[in-house]
């Protein structure tokens, strides 16, 4: 890696060391990736969605592949808020900025998920996932109703001081609609995307390839959405952006950074390698001495025209 | 968790339909029933097929590794067709693997589920019995392997090409000293642990499952306990058959 380039930039006010942060649900809660890579060698870490309760998951089969991607229906699985604080914030590297996903199927449980990591040590900001299936919209996703989505996102700001990151789904007509929602409820930065609504038929059995039917698309196979979303998403609001999408390659980081994205989240591509996000790091790296790059942040939306 | 465990560039030093020989630089070495994920193609700038497939280790002999496999999807038609010196991921060793044996222990094995049993038969040969099992005599992989072994080895073949005209499990009768070790169908396993827990036998099964990372963060390969959920990847693949749950498992 190059010493002469500047990789630091910020999301929200959080200083990070550099763009390439892990996606939620990607990377645990942090440390079952220890024993392959330095975390704190990472822009950071979104930890796997909390839920007020500790939630089991779907039965399986959870994932099935397509090209290029995945189509996972896991229903976010996780240890609970509580259990999150006590046991698997406190053993997370010092100095790793660690953003904590939260997640519900009701705004005050949101908002009460919010408050319960406002103030925990070691957080450095909330990114809510407005991707959950909202009961009382008839199972329409938080994220999919501009009147809910700005609900739920006045129902978490009011509840927490913390830096809050909205996470936008993909699976609405205007991404930059919601975007402006989200801005003029107070969220302090975007992260997009999330996995687009997808399903895959296995027809030899004639049956849903997911007993869950629906499930969310990931990898490299939005990557094109994810990028028009950012750039659209630049174009209608000031706030910052994490560009999430099928991230695989230094060059992906770049060109999500030219469309305006403050630093980027990797996800699936951990999966088919545990190291992919220092791995595309170090390709980042190597882009901006070719280019003479001196500070990465230069990149941040800097698409010419 | 297996933290001896990395995600080495390796090298193809063979393929073909019925199996794979890389050389993994840095390979840690295994337990006889550990695993390894496989990426088809580390450049991520092609990421086609994406996802690594989990694969038991068939023999390993420092860091050449063998795998064995039969073409069921583009995954393993794509490990197929890798020439000699192909680029390859290989993440592991993976899982917990077999105990050392308490006694005397049957493995049984069927179809491709016979790979994970082979190491264990070769490092305790005194101590186990084979029974070995497919639809016909093209199915029973490594059978020389286990010839050469000397150990005492039962068959059967679902058209009686191979061995008894039937299945694995009408050849199991464990009594209660024994342990059973089985990898196979989903059928075959439950209907082994049928006969193994009439029997009063103690058994652990293998078991196989979509899987996207191997290390416990995807959540994708769950089986269903009476521990609830558990991963496939890092608290198996290897589960004692009393604490699956049968019915809904996978």
């Amino acid at each position: 890696m190059s010493a002469a380039v500047d990789f630091s930039t910020d999301l929200c006010g959080v200083a990070l060391r550099n763009p390439i942060l892990l996606a939620s649900g990607t990377c645990g809660y942090g440390t079952e990736l220890e024993g392959f890579i330095n975390l704190n060698e990472l822009g950071g870490i979104v930890c796997k969605s909390l839920t007020l309760e500790p939630r089991s998951g779907n039965p399986p089969p959870r994932i099935t592949e397509v090209p290029a991607g995945m189509i996972n229906a896991i229903s976010l699985e996780n240890v609970g808020v509580e259990a999150f604080i006590k046991e698997k914030l406190p053993v997370l590297p010092k100095g790793l900025p660690v953003f904590a996903s939260a997640f519900e199927t009701e705004i005050d449980r949101y908002a009460e998920v919010c408050a319960r990591l406002d103030g925990a040590p070691g957080v450095a900001a909330i990114e809510l996932n407005a991707s959950c299936p909202h009961v009382k919209s008839g199972g329409i996703e938080f994220g999919q109703d501009p009147q809910v989505l700005a609900a739920l996102v006045r129902a978490c700001r009011a509840a927490t001081d913390a830096k809050l990151l909205v996470k936008l789904s993909p699976n609405v007509t205007s991404i930059a609609e919601m975007a402006r929602v989200c801005e003029g409820e107070g969220a302090d930065g975007l992260s997009l995307i999330n996995a687009v609504q997808a399903m895959a038929v296995n027809v030899e059995t004639r049956r849903p390839a997911l007993p869950n039917v629906l499930g969310g698309l990931s990898g490299p196979a939005i990557r094109p959405i994810a990028l028009r979303m950012v750039y659209q998403v630049r174009q209608a609001v000031d706030l910052p952006i994490c560009g999430i999408g099928g991230i695989a390659t230094g060059e992906d980081t770049v060109a999500f950074m030219l469309c305006g994205a403050s630093a980027v989240q990797v996800g699936t591509m951990t999966y088919t390698n545990p190291e992919a996000g220092l791995v595309i790091r170090d390709q980042l790296a190597a882009y901006c001495a070719r280019h003479g790059v001196a500070a990465v942040r230069e990149l941040i939306g800097a698409l010419e025209k | 968790m297996s933290s001896a465990a990395k995600h080495i560039l390796g090298r193809v030093i063979e393929s073909g339909p019925l199996g794979i020989r890389v050389q993994a630089p840095g390979w840690a070495g295994h337990r006889p029933g550990q695993f390894a994920m496989l990426t088809l193609n580390p450049d991520p700038h092609y990421p086609d097929p994406l996802l690594p497939r989990p694969m038991a280790v068939y023999r390993g002999k420092g860091e050449e590794l063998e795998f064995r496999f039969k073409i069921v999807g583009r995954g393993t038609a794509r490990l197929a067709e890798l020439v000699p010196g192909s680029s390859i991921g290989v993440l592991g060793p993976l899982g917990n693997g077999f105990p050392d044996p308490s006694g005397s222990t049957i493995l049984v094995g069927g179809g491709t589920g016979i790979a994970s049993l082979y190491e264990y038969a070769k490092a305790h040969p005194d101590d186990v019995r084979v029974i070995l099992g497919g639809r016909s005599h093209a199915d029973i992989l490594g059978l020389d392997d286990f010839q050469t072994l000397g150990v005492p080895l039962a068959i059967a073949t679902d058209d009686g090409s191979l061995g008894e005209r039937g299945l694995v499990t009408d050849l199991l009768k464990p009594d209660s000293n024994d342990s059973v070790f089985v990898c196979g169908p989903w059928p075959m396993m439950r209907a082994a642990y049928q006969i193994a827990s009439d029997a009063g036998s103690r058994c652990l099964v293998s078991l196989e499952a979509h899987m996207a990372c191997g290390i416990g963060i995807c959540l994708g390969c769950v089986v269903a306990t009476d521990q609830g959920f558990r991963y496939v990847c890092t608290h198996g693949p290897v589960f004692d058959a009393e604490r699956v749950d049968w019915e809904h498992a996978l």
